[in-house]
């Protein structure tokens, strides 16, 4: 992938926080029984960026509470936006594939799990892990979760041979879940992860008084994010949903994400619509333009100062004892968005559309 | 950690903590927790293909769940 290696690094972690999701209710409510979903989505941009991404994924739990599953994911990309243009390359297309399955159980009030995760691609490939354990407390008022997670990643240059370097993240994280009413929930997370190794891009390069020189970024990143989630019961089968997130991080960004959702769950029929902002401020060592060669050097609108928002939602039917199956269930959703950039001279906005299409199946 | 936002932290700790110490809910009062609208994620599965849109375009990430995944992905 030619493009964002700082936001791949992101992603990376991301997938940490997957491996370390703790305590998450989505499965935990499913009788015993075996499942299989299928989901496509396609990203386009004022950018000149398309993404599809599919996903095939098939997981079981049996009456004991033990837990497998099973995934495929697959990233096509096409993209000529500035990023890319800048490296003089003209469009590119890239494909990232990722296998992964995890395991675990779940007792009346813990659960354990540990998980693994393999992605590939032309010029990135990673290894991910990680553990994790759920606790419910008073009757389950009070759900707690810790994790522990890995990955190590090579890099290289795509159709160029003698580069190569190595990345290694590392995440820790705690949540707690509280229903504190019988209309309310809240839900509280905090992450913190350390990144080591590369973490600039192996393409881009600034010209600095007529020279190039590679991008350079620090070789450390500790990223902390704390989460804060409030869920109302409004009745009817409907729930207004906000959260907020703080985030900081040793490159000197700040970030603000908000959201709003109203979410309604009558008979087969589930819908949501939402709203999220977010805000960030610039790395330290990230300017517009650099007069003089430094130590660190960023041509990366992912470390710059922008704003943005997405609107959108879903809408999910689902039909009950179809064929072989106890469940089957379809969903749409769409998305808008748009990006204001302050201080990245190659691009001052983008927007576009999210779409994507589900489909799932439960066998008991 | 700033002064500012360690007293952010803290207050929010401190919510937490106070409302699962003071407050709860007996079974037959769970009825609404158990739709699936009140779930921290509705719709995993589309929830993690939108976080993998935020983590690869946003320099902040951490915190969610439920998005699952490794390398890049982005453009």
């Amino acid at each position: 992938m030619r493009l964002q290696l700082s936001a791949r690094a992101a992603w990376g972690v991301t997938a940490l926080i997957a491996v370390a999701a703790v305590g998450s209710d989505g499965r935990g409510q499913e009788p015993p029984g075996v499942r299989a979903s299928a989901r496509t989505s396609l990203y386009q941009d004022s950018d000149a960026t398309t993404i599809s991404t599919s996903l095939v994924e098939v997981d079981g739990i049996t009456e004991g509470g033990v837990e497998l599953g099973a995934r495929y994911l697959v990233d096509v990309v096409s993209s000529a936006s500035v990023d890319v243009v800048s490296q003089a390359t003209g469009r590119i297309e890239d494909v990232r594939h990722e296998v992964g399955g995890y395991g675990g159980w779940r007792g009346d009030d813990v659960s354990v799990s540990g998980r693994y995760a393999y992605s590939r691609e032309n010029d990135w490939q990673s290894h991910n892990a990680g553990l994790r354990g759920g606790l419910d407390l008073f009757g389950g008022d009070l759900r707690l979760g810790a994790s522990l997670g890995a990955q190590q990643s090579t890099i290289t240059r795509a159709n160029a041979f003698g580069f190569e370097r190595a990345q290694t993240a590392w995440l820790g994280a705690v949540s707690a879940t509280v229903r504190a009413t019988p209309r309310d929930a809240l839900h509280a997370a905090l992450s913190v992860s350390h990144v080591t190794g590369f973490q600039a891009s192996p393409y881009r390069y600034l010209v600095i008084r007529g020279l190039p020189y590679l991008e350079s970024y620090p070789e450390d990143r500790t990223r902390v994010a704390l989460l804060l989630r409030h869920h109302r019961a409004l009745g009817a089968g409907f729930a207004l949903r906000s959260h907020v997130r703080f985030y900081g991080d040793t490159y000197g960004v700040l970030a603000l994400t908000g959201g709003l959702e109203l979410a309604v769950d009558r008979g087969p029929l589930d819908a949501l619509v939402f709203v999220r902002g977010y805000a960030q401020r610039a790395a330290d060592f990230y300017a517009p333009r650099y007069e003089t060669q430094q130590p660190f050097l960023a041509f990366d609108k992912e470390l710059s100062t922008f704003a943005d928002v997405f609107a959108g939602g879903s809408i999910g039917w689902r039909f009950d004892d179809v064929g072989p199956f106890a469940s089957l269930r379809v969903d749409a959703r769409l998305a808008g968005f748009s990006f204001a950039f302050f201080d990245f001279p190659a691009l001052s906005a983008r927007y576009g559309l999210h779409a994507g299409l589900g489909v799932s199946a439960a066998i008991e | 950690m700033s002064r500012r936002r360690g007293v952010i932290v803290g207050l929010c700790a401190s919510a937490l903590v106070a409302s699962s110490g003071c407050a709860g809910t007996r079974p037959w009062e769970r009825e609404e927790h158990a739709l699936r609208a009140m779930r921290r994620t509705p719709d995993p599965g589309g929830a993690a293909l939108d976080e993998h849109v935020y983590d690869s375009r946003e320099g902040a990430n951490g915190g969610f769940e439920d998005a699952e995944g490794t390398g890049c992905g982005c453009n």
